[in-house]
């Protein structure tokens, strides 16, 4: 799922020589702050009610306008900020979470599709959460039970999913061998395929040069090319499905 | 890695204040027996005769929690159930 992506506000390939050699900025600076930012509103929410009833409302409308923000930059955000295929991978999560059981993790840039169902229930939840806190303090819905319970209820599952989310995260960490806390702090991820295969493809690129494929060996199509003579191109062996060397982002899905 | 770390140290001491901090609202009025309690409905009735608008009540620990409106401000009254004397008033 790589396309040509002109709006994006990432450089080209996103890649730097360096350090970052085989890495993508992947998370956008305005997303990173908006992520622990809101991880620490939530947090402070979380430990302060019926306790600290001022700092509590003060967590309450930073949310709410960091929703706002959320919002705006899932329309104008740069690629993996956008919300332009949350759509297309929460209908692939289902099947995502039952191959997940197989260790299939996938390999994805941005959010996987159960991060993506993770966002959308959180920001559904946030809302709720959020704007019945609001009406609580207002003396039309003050001691309204519906008003209370619903914010109770989305409240506790917010701490449920954020729980669920960190525990993702890290798994999926591990199983990927890719720091994803440190991602989401810096912003840059590894190219998936490019860490472990880098030494192999680097092998098969010394082995090319002197190797000759036989005749038999070639694709049809081609062998009926020499056998008339024509002039003819050496076919590339890396570019047989079964030779080629796993260097760029094969099948990297975003 | 330092600036794991960093993070790390910051979400643990989030966490150890906060839970700190947990320790809750007002909620304890009585160490009376909840079987001898007098009604919630009582707690209302007081709460009405003091001339607040009563919007619901419910038991908060050992206490009776009565959310009142009055004047056009917001109370949570805390009256304890052994004899319904008015523990807390909080302005919310």
């Amino acid at each position: 799922m790589r396309e040509a992506d002109p709006g994006s506000r990432n450089p080209p390939s996103g890649r730097r020589a360096d350090h970052h050699a085989n890495s993508v900025l992947v998370w956008d600076l305005p997303l990173r702050v908006w992520h622990w930012a809101l991880a620490g509103m939530v947090l402070i929410a979380w430990v302060t009610p019926n306790v600290y009833d001022g700092l509590h409302q003060f967590a309450g409308y930073a949310v709410i306008g960091l929703l706002a923000f959320r919002l705006v930059w899932g329309f104008f955000g740069t690629r993996h900020s956008r919300f332009e295929k949350v759509g297309l991978k929460l209908r692939a999560a289902p099947t995502y979470l039952r191959n997940l059981r197989r260790g299939d993790t996938g390999r994805y840039l941005g959010l996987n599709p159960a991060g993506a169902a993770l966002l959308v229930a959180m920001l559904a939840l946030l809302a709720i959460s959020t704007v019945t806190g609001a009406m609580q303090v207002t003396v039309r819905f003050f001691g309204v039970w519906w008003i209370e319970d619903s914010h109770a209820y989305a409240s506790h599952a917010i701490i449920v999913l954020a729980g669920l989310h960190v525990l993702g995260t890290l798994v999926m960490s591990r199983l990927q061998r890719e720091n994803l806390v440190r991602a989401m702090v810096t912003g840059w991820k590894q190219v998936p395929g490019t860490v472990r295969a880098a030494p192999r493809a680097r092998s098969v690129e010394a082995d090319r040069v002197p190797l000759q494929p036989q005749a038999d060996e070639l694709p049809q199509p081609q062998r009926e090319q020499q056998t008339r003579g024509e002039p003819s191109v050496v076919p590339n062996i890396a570019s047989t499905s079964a030779a080629r060397p796993r260097t760029g982002p094969v099948g990297v899905r975003d | 890695m330092k600036l794991m770390n960093v993070l790390a140290t910051t979400i643990a001491i989030g966490l150890f204040t906060g839970s700190a901090a947990m320790a809750d609202g007002y909620k304890t009025c009585t160490k009376m027996d909840k079987a001898s309690w007098k009604p919630a409905s009582d707690a209302e009735a007081k709460a009405k005769a003091a001339g607040y608008e009563v919007r619901q009540s419910k038991v908060e620990g050992t206490c009776y929690e009565v959310y009142g409106v009055k004047d056009g401000k917001t109370f949570e009254l805390f009256y304890s159930p052994e004899d319904l004397s008015l523990k807390h008033t909080k302005a919310k």
